[in-house]
């Protein structure tokens, strides 16, 4: 028999109402010293972009023109023939990678430092911008001969798009393919 | 492992309000009450793996639960002091409920638990055994000595 008397559940009522409680589980587990584990979808996604997209975007026709140690680094080499324009496009994250072995590296980050470098001024401005799933973000418009900047690569697949009368892509897509698809287009 | 961490969550967010309610019991101290439950939340998250699934995950949890609040009552300063005034007193709104708050914070402590697991939680006889580490039979005799005690200050007011 579970007993219940109404007169002691009315004075313990009384005594401790009820009352709205916020959970913070986050802070259940940073007590518990415990980082929330990411779904493997997602991390699988992100492993896939940190590994595969800086160096994809030199792999196919391009070139990896420095990956130190210590210093992980994609430089790609954009020639527009059409145009005559040459120019030099790098990444290197910003922060959070490290060397597994001598030619391997892995990331924690998606932000990358940009720079785009043209050998001569451009005759006719240049729009550089980054393609995220059908949309858009601009790099930079009528971009110096050294054009440098910030990208935040995210979950999403990117393409590289330099575009003008002529447009070079450089397209990385998904699940660890890497693939690089020049249009030119007058 | 996953699973049973899937689960505490769950018991968390659907019980939070219930773990604070009895914590504030014990420790006489609602900010208190929650600190020991964020700690009682951890802690059994870091000894999951200890989890034998030999009873209901609700149980073990309410035994961590009660001794982090146990702990936190203990290392209170007793000028907060919640050992002899939980719950208090004074929030009762009639004198009859004020006598039965008094006896209550007059009774042995597991028999005060057992009252608490069972009104707060609403636990049944065998979920407070888990809770406070005995038998069945022990939580229905201090049940019973709780109402005995608190019917004779009853009929004495």
């Amino acid at each position: 028999v579970n007993t219940f008397v109404p007169e002691v559940a009315a004075a313990l009522d009384a005594a401790v109402p009820p009352v709205p409680v916020e959970a913070r589980w986050e802070d259940v587990l940073r007590r518990a010293g415990i980082r929330r584990r990411r779904s493997r979808t997602r991390m699988f996604l992100a492993a896939a972009v940190l590994a595969v997209v800086a160096p994809a975007l030199a792999a196919a026709t391009l070139t990896i023109a420095k990956l130190a140690p210590g210093e992980p680094r994609v430089s790609s080499r954009v020639v527009d023939a059409t145009l005559g324009v040459d120019a030099t496009f790098s990444a290197q994250p910003r922060a959070g990678f490290s060397h597994v072995g001598s030619r391997r590296w892995i990331g924690f980050t998606r932000a990358f430092r940009w720079t785009l470098t043209f050998e001569d001024r451009p005759p006719q401005p240049v729009t550089a911008r980054l393609l995220v799933r059908g949309s858009f973000v601009t790099l930079c418009r009528a971009c110096p001969t050294d054009a440098t900047g910030t990208i935040q690569l995210g979950r999403r697949v990117p393409l590289l798009l330099l575009e003008r009368r002529g447009r070079l892509t450089l397209s990385v897509a998904g699940r660890g393919t890497a693939s690089a698809n020049i249009v030119v287009r007058r | 492992m996953d699973d049973v961490s899937a689960d505490l969550e769950r018991l968390y967010r659907d019980e939070l309000p219930t773990f604070v309610r009895v914590a504030t019991a014990i420790t006489g101290d609602e900010e208190a009450a929650r600190d020991a439950v964020q700690e009682a939340f951890a802690a059994a998250l870091r000894r999951l793996g200890t989890f034998r699934r030999e009873g209901p995950l609700a149980a073990w949890v309410w035994r961590i639960v009660v001794r982090s609040a146990l702990d936190q009552r203990a290392r209170a300063p007793r000028s907060a002091g919640s050992a002899d005034a939980s719950p208090q007193p004074e929030l009762a709104v009639d004198t009859e409920r004020a006598a039965i708050l008094v006896a209550i914070a007059r009774l042995p402590e597991r028999q005060r638990l057992a009252l608490f697991l069972r009104y707060y939680a609403d636990l049944d006889y065998s979920a407070i055994a888990d809770a406070l580490g005995v038998s069945a039979g022990t939580v229905a005799a201090s049940l019973h000595a709780a109402h005995s005690t608190l019917r004779v200050r009853l009929e004495a007011s």
